[in-house]
């Protein structure tokens, strides 16, 4: 049984239609993690060359905003829910989470935009796929032409 | 707040070939059904001239398990095109899949089937992965195999991240003890000098 589901999430439409599936997946009883892997930030620097914020303060802000916006999520959702949020390569890192999660399951979908459909179909599921025993969710959302 | 609606799945098609990877999609159905007191609905495609497809139908249907609602069917075609077809014409809400993941050609690792039905279909569609080939295969009866535990395999050994010792876990059993003992000391010596 699917009893540990990672859940990526980002921030385009489309990962908020796939919430009913996790929500259905956390019925049944499976602990179900949602993650978004942010990208690592910059030093933000104004055009007179002063940095006003450093990577890692942004970082930390970054996380705070996510953590708060997964929480707000997780709380939407009955049953064992729990988030993280993950810097670097999007792939990487939802791997990196999987494996320490201990996921047997990763629910995908396969995006809005459809120039990233094959990529996404290609890479990030074939990716999860190769790791044996992971199995994967894979949902086309319905805003999606 | 509002809480987000479960999907309803009420409807779950799995394709079997009758292969190890359909067994395991099977499994995984056959679970999904049970948890979710869903109905299952069992297609084979077959290509050209297929004999026994009733009896390994029935098969196929007691293992999913005798108290679960199953409907078989069988048709002769394209194995993506017909699993399409049958989704759009029954009520399916989630599709069920193997993937031949290490058996045969090991590019194709979504499958040719799964990789046409996940683009053709609003159903979400769970790809079922083969159970790992390196783990030791014990002889598992097929009645059992779809039984919940006995489907999961063990994680592979790798060295234990404190002490390097080969274990099935990232921390081995008794690093993890002695980490727990080390948090548990640490936590009684604040409270015994009144910290928070």
């Amino acid at each position: 049984m699917t009893k540990r589901v990672l859940v990526p999430l980002d921030t385009t439409e489309a990962t908020q239609d796939i919430l009913p599936i996790a929500a259905m997946l956390a019925s049944t009883g499976a602990a179900v993690r949602l993650i978004h892997v942010a990208s690592v930030p910059d030093n933000v620097v104004t055009p007179q060359g002063r940095t006003v914020a450093y990577a890692d303060q942004e970082m930390a802000r970054v996380q705070a905003l996510w953590s708060d916006s997964l929480g707000d999520t997780a709380a939407r959702l009955h049953g064992a829910v729990d988030h993280a949020v993950r810097f670097g390569d999007p792939i990487a890192e939802i791997l990196a989470e999987a494996e320490a999660f201990g996921a047997d399951t990763i629910l995908v979908t396969t995006g809005t935009r459809s120039s990233v459909k094959r990529a996404l179909l290609g890479s990030v599921a074939e990716a999860m796929l190769r790791r044996a025993g992971v199995g994967v969710l894979l949902y086309r959302a319905p805003r999606d032409p | 707040m509002a809480v987000v609606p479960e999907y309803p799945a009420q409807h779950i098609l799995v394709a079997t070939d009758f292969s190890e990877s359909a067994e395991a999609a099977l499994g995984a159905a056959a679970r999904y059904a049970r948890v979710l007191h869903a109905r299952l609905h069992l297609l084979h495609v077959f290509s050209g001239e297929e004999v026994e497809v009733t009896r390994l139908l029935a098969d196929a249907a007691g293992k999913a398990g005798p108290d679960l609602g199953v409907t078989v069917a069988a048709t002769g075609g394209d194995p993506a095109e017909e699993i399409l077809r049958y989704a759009s014409r029954q009520p399916i809400d989630l599709i069920v899949v193997g993937t031949h993941g290490r058996t045969g050609v090991s590019r194709v690792l979504l499958g040719s089937v799964s990789e046409r039905v996940v683009p053709g279909t609003r159903c979400p569609v769970l790809v079922v992965p083969v159970p790992r080939p390196s783990a030791p295969s014990s002889p598992v009866p097929s009645g059992v195999a779809l039984d919940d535990e006995e489907t999961e395999q063990p994680a592979p050994v790798r060295p234990c991240l404190v002490c390097a010792t080969p274990s099935h876990d990232l921390i081995c059993e008794p690093c993890r003890a002695r980490i727990r003992g080390e948090a548990l000391e640490r936590k009684q010596r604040e409270e015994r000098a009144g910290r928070p």
